[in-house]
């Protein structure tokens, strides 16, 4: 046995080894097909295309550093002229531990840690116009260098356009944070100088291009995307859009061309062992073809990843407008590249979730697949500013998840069907995450405003979600849904804020939602039922002393005998501070039920009901049918009027034997 | 250096299971004891429970397989389930001292063989009350050792999270839950044989070698297990059974709900039937134990002199 040992600790050691990543090195690859088809599947301008790209870069892949050249157009289509143009230069955000979003994230996101001297930087070398260069006199704005500020040498009128040749290289960090390499694999994502934003009324415009911090994402205008890329025959590429040239250029580089239109972003991906299956979404005016990019061993994940991603475009695209574009490409990164996982581009996004932990069932990787891809509704083409209202994304793309999970796999197990167990993915979450109700910031916050990570994840995500869907279960389901429906097919292509979507959502259910949406987004609290009284006295008419004088008399239970009725009084409180309508259930003795309702939109924290009944109440069920997802603390919300050990002592068996088997463990 | 008489696994079995059925009653009275002692933290559990959610009916969602409501139930209440882990902890703290009595009643039993239920009564008190002082220090020099098993638990760990955290399939997962949990098994299964077979040395000796104490025993049987691996081939069969038992037990009971009174009561005797298979499971190795190491030379003895006790 001692001899036998050693040797099988290698063995496994060694099995456990292969089971890694070892991939051999790379080889050359064919160079791919063209797509062969336009990149909106019905051509046509969407989008006011104010910012247009044309770049052309080489790709290092050994140094994970790109040299290119763009040609930015962009259109004044504001009513005032325009005399500077400000960039994002997003990757100097991993310049160094000074920029704000290093001093922001401490150098980590989301559990994934910046490798210290994996440095990411862009070093934008020229900036012409007209053959001016422009370049000495750009200059950083902000707190960091992730702005820069390029004052032209004479104003864009409205109406008319400039053009910007820009020479850039650009240094991709260790990925932490969405964007840069791990191993082979790269995501290249925020990688070229990218213009701002003209906000603001008609004439009175001004820019908005905030410095890149940890809790803000992009915000960019829609153009088109003329990028060409020269990389390494070995490597697969995927990007936003579709690629209309392919060719090798006999020195072991390959050059893609791909295209994109009515777009705000463009992100790509390149990896010399990804494999790529793909499969249709049917979807009004024509297929779309979901693909997903995987290494081998991620294969049944990737099964996984297409089949929710057709069930995702088709879903979204029934629900709220179709998706306009040909393709959608999924990436499942590497296990080791977690940074990179869970983010969306236009027509590209990146999944994650693999895990054997995650076995089927448990569908954590589906719906970060389906999240990811939901962005192309909820900041693709309804593009909202991440920076200022992040919950018009993130929280809002959130709550149409659960709904298109619920699609797909049904209501109550949408979330877990798993040996037995099955979870709705909006109560399950609100289980797993708890009260919401006394965070310090309100859903309408700007996300770099929030005090830290776990209360913007918090409010922007999972408390937005439950509140409309929420509001969804109050104005009724066909309401909201025509009501999303007509805020997607309204704002589209454009940059709709959050008073236009709450505009939106009240012109669309022919109501006005503002005694919700005032607390719910501007306020701190949530909604928190409690029963405060609920108990029955037994009926009869009233005893005492009635009349005076010689007409008095006493009248006492003899006279006044009970009826056999009951007289219940149930009070129930809202503890929180948005007002949301909710029924509630009464069980009586005699087995029998009954439902009232509490239209608690006044404002009113409390409210009495009294009721003649044949039998007493037993339980008491508020918001029996968990449609009040804002609800916090929802243990209190059903009572039993007298307690009852049936279930307590089931479980106790249950938690005696596991204390037995653990004494078997350490005595006798 | 003694030679030792070769006995193989199959012969500490069949030792084992003589015990066992030799001394049923034993096993039987130690079991209801362990049962006993199981339900006074149960008997608490079931207050704490009736108490906080006797009029909560989504507690009866919960237990009865709802998942959503079950998590509501131990996020919105926390400080409940935190007692209830500190009484689980608390009972199984006291069982370990309590088997310092009953391991040492066992083991006279097993070792003086006595006749009748009298007789095996007398045996066993007196051996458990004899020994439990020294089985005391035992149980501290085992806590000792069991330091450095936790310390390589919890690299085992470390280097299991890191691992599957990359893990994709259940393949993959086996060798890192090997290679992490393997030395830690091991090396827990070694100490508990070398306390096994210290307390078993103890019990048999006592008689003739007063003077024997934890640590002595202790330092002989670690010698002991390097000469004899059989001793530990035994106690590793053992655990393997032993998990191996509970792990199909939950297995086929997850997902079956108890319908009524009579499905909560079959499950009850399913469950301590379980138990009590691996409570006799127990016992059959201690038999085993006392029967290899009756095979052992005694200690040398200390000839105490009138000179030396001037």
């Amino acid at each position: 046995m001692s001899r036998w040992l050693p040797l099988v600790v290698c063995a496994l050691a060694v099995w456990g080894s292969a089971c890694g990543s070892d991939l051999g090195p790379p080889r050359q690859r064919p160079a791919p097909a063209v797509d062969g088809r336009p990149a909106l599947r019905v051509p046509g301008q969407r989008s006011p295309r104010i910012a247009s790209y044309a770049i052309t870069a080489k790709y290092d892949a050994t140094a994970h550093r790109l040299e290119a050249t763009q040609t930015l157009t962009w259109k004044n289509t504001g009513g005032s002229a325009v005399s500077d143009l400000p960039f994002h230069l997003y990757l100097n955000g991993f310049k160094n531990e000074a920029s704000l979003f290093m001093t922001s994230s401490h150098g980590a996101h989301r559990g994934e840690v910046a490798r210290d001297g994996s440095w990411g930087w862009i070093d934008v070398a020229s900036i012409k116009l007209g053959g001016a260069e422009l370049r000495t006199r750009a200059t950083f704005q902000g707190p960091d260098e992730t702005v820069l500020s390029v004052p032209l040498p004479a104003p864009v009128e409205p109406g008319a356009s400039v053009e910007l040749t820009m020479t850039f290289t650009s240094q991709l960090p260790e990925v932490f944070a969405r964007t840069g390499y791990k191993g082979a694999f790269t995501m290249v994502g925020q990688w070229f100088p990218k213009i701002g934003v003209r906000l603001g009324a008609p004439g009175f415009e001004r820019w908005h291009c905030p410095p890149f911090h940890l809790h803000t994402e992009f915000f960019a205008d829609f153009g088109t995307y003329d990028v060409t890329l020269t990389v390494p025959d070995t490597h697969v590429v995927a990007a936003t859009g579709v690629l209309t040239e392919a060719k090798d250029n006999g020195d072991r580089t390959r050059t893609l061309r791909y295209r994109a239109e009515d777009v705000h972003d463009f992100a790509w991906m390149i990896d010399p062992y990804m494999q790529m299956m793909s499969g249709q979404a049917d979807v009004a005016g024509g297929p779309v073809e979901v693909r997903v990019y995987y290494r081998p061993r991620q294969v049944d994940f990737a099964k996984r990843h297409l089949a929710a991603g057709i069930g995702a475009i088709e879903t979204f695209s029934k629900l709220f407008v179709p998706y306009p574009w040909s393709i959608m490409t999924v990436i499942d990164p590497p296990p080791d590249a977690g940074g990179a996982a869970g983010m969306e581009y236009p027509t590209l996004v990146t999944t994650g979730g693999d895990s054997v932990l995650m076995r089927p069932g448990i569908r954590v990787p589906e719906l970060v697949t389906i999240h990811e891809i939901g962005h192309n509704w909820f900041q693709g083409l309804l593009a909202s500013n991440e920076f200022e209202e992040a919950w018009m994304d993130e929280g809002v793309n959130e709550y149409a998840d659960g709904v298109v999970m619920a699609a797909l796999y049904g209501e109550k197990q949408s979330a877990i069907d798993w040996m037995g167990w099955k979870a709705e993915a909006f109560r399950v979450k609100r289980a797993a995450t708890g009260a919401l109700g006394g965070l310090p910031s309100p859903i309408a916050t700007a996300a770099y405003a929030f005090p830290d990570f776990d209360t913007y994840a918090a409010v922007t995500y999972e408390k937005t979600a439950r509140t409309l869907r929420t509001l969804e279960n109050v104005v009724g389901r066909d309401r909201f849904a025509a009501a999303m429906r007509s805020y997607a097919e309204t704002w589209q292509f454009k940059h709709p804020t959050g008073a236009d979507f709450m505009a939106s959502l009240s012109a669309g259910v022919g109501e006005d939602l503002s005694w919700f949406f005032g607390p719910a987004l501007y306020g701190t609290g949530a909604v928190d039922y409690a029963i405060r009284t609920a108990a029955c006295r037994a009926q009869h008419a009233p005893r005492g002393v009635f009349g005076e004088g010689t007409s008095r008399r006493t009248v006492g239970s003899d006279q006044s005998p009970d009826t056999g009725s009951w007289v219940c009084e149930l009070v129930i409180v809202n503890r929180g501070t948005t007002p949301v309508p909710v029924d509630i259930e009464l069980r009586f003795a005699d087995g029998t039920h009954d439902r009232v309702h509490w239209d608690a939109r006044d404002g009113a924290r409390w409210h009495r009901f009294e009721m003649a009944r044949s039998s007493q109440i037993v339980e008491v069920s508020i918001d029996p049918d968990g449609e009040v997802l804002l609800a916090d603390h929802v243990l209190d919300d059903r009572l039993r009027l007298s307690p009852d050990k049936h279930a307590s002592w089931r479980a106790t068996a249950r938690m005696t034997w596991w204390t037995q088997s653990l004494m078997q463990v350490v005595g006798l | 250096m003694s030679v030792l008489k070769p006995t193989r696994l199959s012969a500490l079995a069949r030792a084992g299971l003589r015990g066992v059925s030799e001394y049923t009653g034993m096993v039987l009275a130690v079991f209801v004891v362990q049962l006993i002692a199981a339900w006074c933290a149960g008997l608490v559990y079931l207050q704490v429970l009736a108490t906080a959610f006797g009029d909560r009916p989504m507690f009866d969602d919960g237990v009865d397989g709802d998942l959503t409501s079950l998590l509501v139930v131990v996020t919105e209440r926390r400080e409940v389930f935190g007692a209830l882990v500190w009484v689980m902890l608390g009972a199984v703290a006291m069982w370990m001292v309590w088997s310092w009595f009953l391991t040492g009643g066992v083991l006279a039993v097993f070792t003086e063989r006595p006749r009748g239920r009298r007789e095996t009564a007398r045996a066993f008190g007196a051996g458990g009350a004899s020994t439990f002082l020294v089985y005391g220090r035992l149980g501290l020099i085992s806590i000792l050792l069991h330091l450095p098993v936790l310390i390589v638990l919890g690299f085992g760990l470390g280097y299991l999270g890191d691992q599957l955290e990359h893990a994709m399939t259940i393949g993959e997962m086996i060798g890192p839950l090997v290679i992490a949990l393997a030395p830690a098994a091991l090396l827990h299964v070694l100490v508990s044989t070398v306390i096994d077979y210290a307390r078993a040395e103890l019990t048999l000796r006592r008689p003739t070698h007063e003077s024997l104490g934890a640590v002595r025993v202790t330092i002989r049987a670690v010698g002991f297990m390097f000469r004899r691996p059989v001793a530990l081939v035994h106690v590793l069969v053992y655990w393997l059974v032993f998990v191996t038992l509970s792990v199909v037990f939950v297995w086929l009971g997850h997902g079956h709900a108890m319908l009524g009174t009579g499905g909560a009561l079959a499950v009850f005797a399913i469950r301590e039937a379980q138990a009590l298979v691996r409570s006799a499971l127990k016992l059959a190795v201690l038999a085993g134990q006392v029967e290899l190491t009756a095979t052992r030379p005694p200690p040398p003895r200390t000839i105490a002199t009138v000179e030396s006790k001037k």
